[in-house]
């Protein structure tokens, strides 16, 4: 009886399908290692060992059972903490159930079809929420997170004025915390570029934009070179925005199923190793 | 029938999303649910929870220090700042009575107001509830 082991685990990385897989199931251990097990050096020696395991031991495990295990411990865990966990634990539990499925079925076109859209409904629905969100689209949100220095760490960390800055927003508001909020007291940010509050306008249409295009050239095609090289521009656009290294890494796992082209496979296992390390390495968020 | 149940079948795993997205997007609008959570893929589409504050009248402690003395209140507390409706305002309400000075609890959840022209920081009230203790 052939079950999960119809991923020719064997195959990868020529097989997009076993690559996908195997990144998958190395995403899935360092994430439930990463968010259950403390202290760090037990974290990290642990997911060390599950990757090399993997590597070494994935023709000889029992895939079913592995991802059924997955499965039942991520939805238990969804079940129990409903309203804390990231939206990108839902989006794995959707992947792992598609991988289950595909492996009863071996239908690739199903699965396929399936996951472009997964991919859709959540750019779609990303950035649906973002327009019926009045501090969204007023671009309010950016202009905080861009003054508290939450977004583009990558490239604002460099200037030291704008460090100052930073710090210093981010203490007026904790002082500010200290208050009671019936007071009515305010306080004055101070942007960290001119302009700030046209950026961040501009910046929130330019997401909503970006979202719902690649949403529909997906519907359209999602194995055009067009499709991807969009998608690969969203993904970046989110790496430097925010390190969300585990939401990126599943988005690059969909890619690596969606594509034809040998190229951007390549680019999306690239980037979902380096997502991972990202993880590993805690500079990223898992 | 079948062929009803076969596209049912076959696209199960994009519909219970969808599934899940509408119950998030009843919870944020009856609910308060931040957009943040419940799967709805609202991340990053307001303000972070973390900036709510909640506010309890008169208390015979700082809310820091209860929190830190008792695991229940400090739970609620932070599902209090997901889901600032008014089932949640009463079920504080009810587990701080014991450090309330007052014989009315005012349970009150504070998130931040911009207004970027004038880069102005301050806070709007979200959800309050008046809680009078039996």
């Amino acid at each position: 009886m052939k079950f999960l082991s119809e991923i020719e685990f064997n195959k990868w990385p020529a097989d997009r399908t076993s690559t996908g897989a195997i990144l998958l199931l190395i995403f899935s251990l360092i994430y439930l290692i990463s968010s259950n097990i403390n202290p760090l050096q037990i974290q990290l020696a642990l997911m060390l060992l599950s990757i090399v395991l993997v590597l070494v031991f994935m023709n000889k495990m029992n895939q079913l059972v592995l991802w059924s295990v997955l499965l039942g411990i991520f939805i238990t865990e969804l079940t129990l903490k409903y309203f804390l966990k990231a939206n990108h634990h839902f989006l794995l539990v959707y992947m792992i159930m598609l991988l289950i499925i595909y492996n009863k079925n071996r239908n690739w076109e199903n699965f396929n079809v399936n996951i472009k859209w997964i991919v859709v409904i959540v750019l779609m629905f990303s950035a649906i929420q973002k327009m019926v969100s009045p501090a969204f689209i007023s671009g309010d949100f950016f202009y905080l997170m861009m003054n508290t220095g939450k977004f583009f760490k990558l490239i604002l960390n460099f200037t030291p004025d704008i460090q100052e800055i930073i710090a210093s927003n981010a203490s007026q508001i904790r002082e500010l915390e200290q208050t009671n909020p019936n007071t009515l007291k305010s306080i004055t940010l101070q942007p960290v570029l001119p302009n700030l509050d046209i950026i961040s306008h501009l910046f929130a249409w330019l997401t909503i934009a970006l979202e719902l295009v690649i949403a529909m050239v997906f519907i359209w095609n999602p194995k055009h070179r067009i499709s991807h090289f969009l998608f690969i521009i969203l993904i970046l656009g989110i790496f430097f925005t925010r390190l969300e290294s585990g939401f990126l890494t599943l988005l690059t796992i969909c890619g690596i199923w969606l594509t034809e082209s040998r190229k951007f496979r390549t680019l999306y296992i690239i980037l979902s190793i380096g997502f991972m390390g990202l993880i590993i390495t805690k500079i990223g968020f898992h | 029938m079948a062929k009803k149940n076969g596209f049912l079948l076959k696209y199960s795993v994009p519909l219970v999303a969808l599934l899940i997205i509408a119950v998030q997007l009843f919870m944020v609008s009856e609910h308060n649910l931040t957009r943040w959570k419940g799967g709805g893929f609202g991340m990053y589409s307001e303000m972070h929870f973390n900036f709510n504050e909640v506010i309890v009248n008169n208390l015979d402690m700082q809310l820091d220090s209860i929190k830190k003395s008792d695991t229940d209140i400090a739970n609620k507390v932070r599902t209090l700042k997901r889901i600032p409706n008014t089932a949640n305002l009463k079920e504080l309400a009810q587990l701080i009575a014991s450090h309330s000075l007052d014989s009315t609890i005012t349970v009150q959840v504070w998130r931040p107001l911009l207004d970027t022209k004038k880069a102005r920081y301050s806070r709007e009230l979200i959800n309050e509830f008046h809680y009078v203790k039996p």
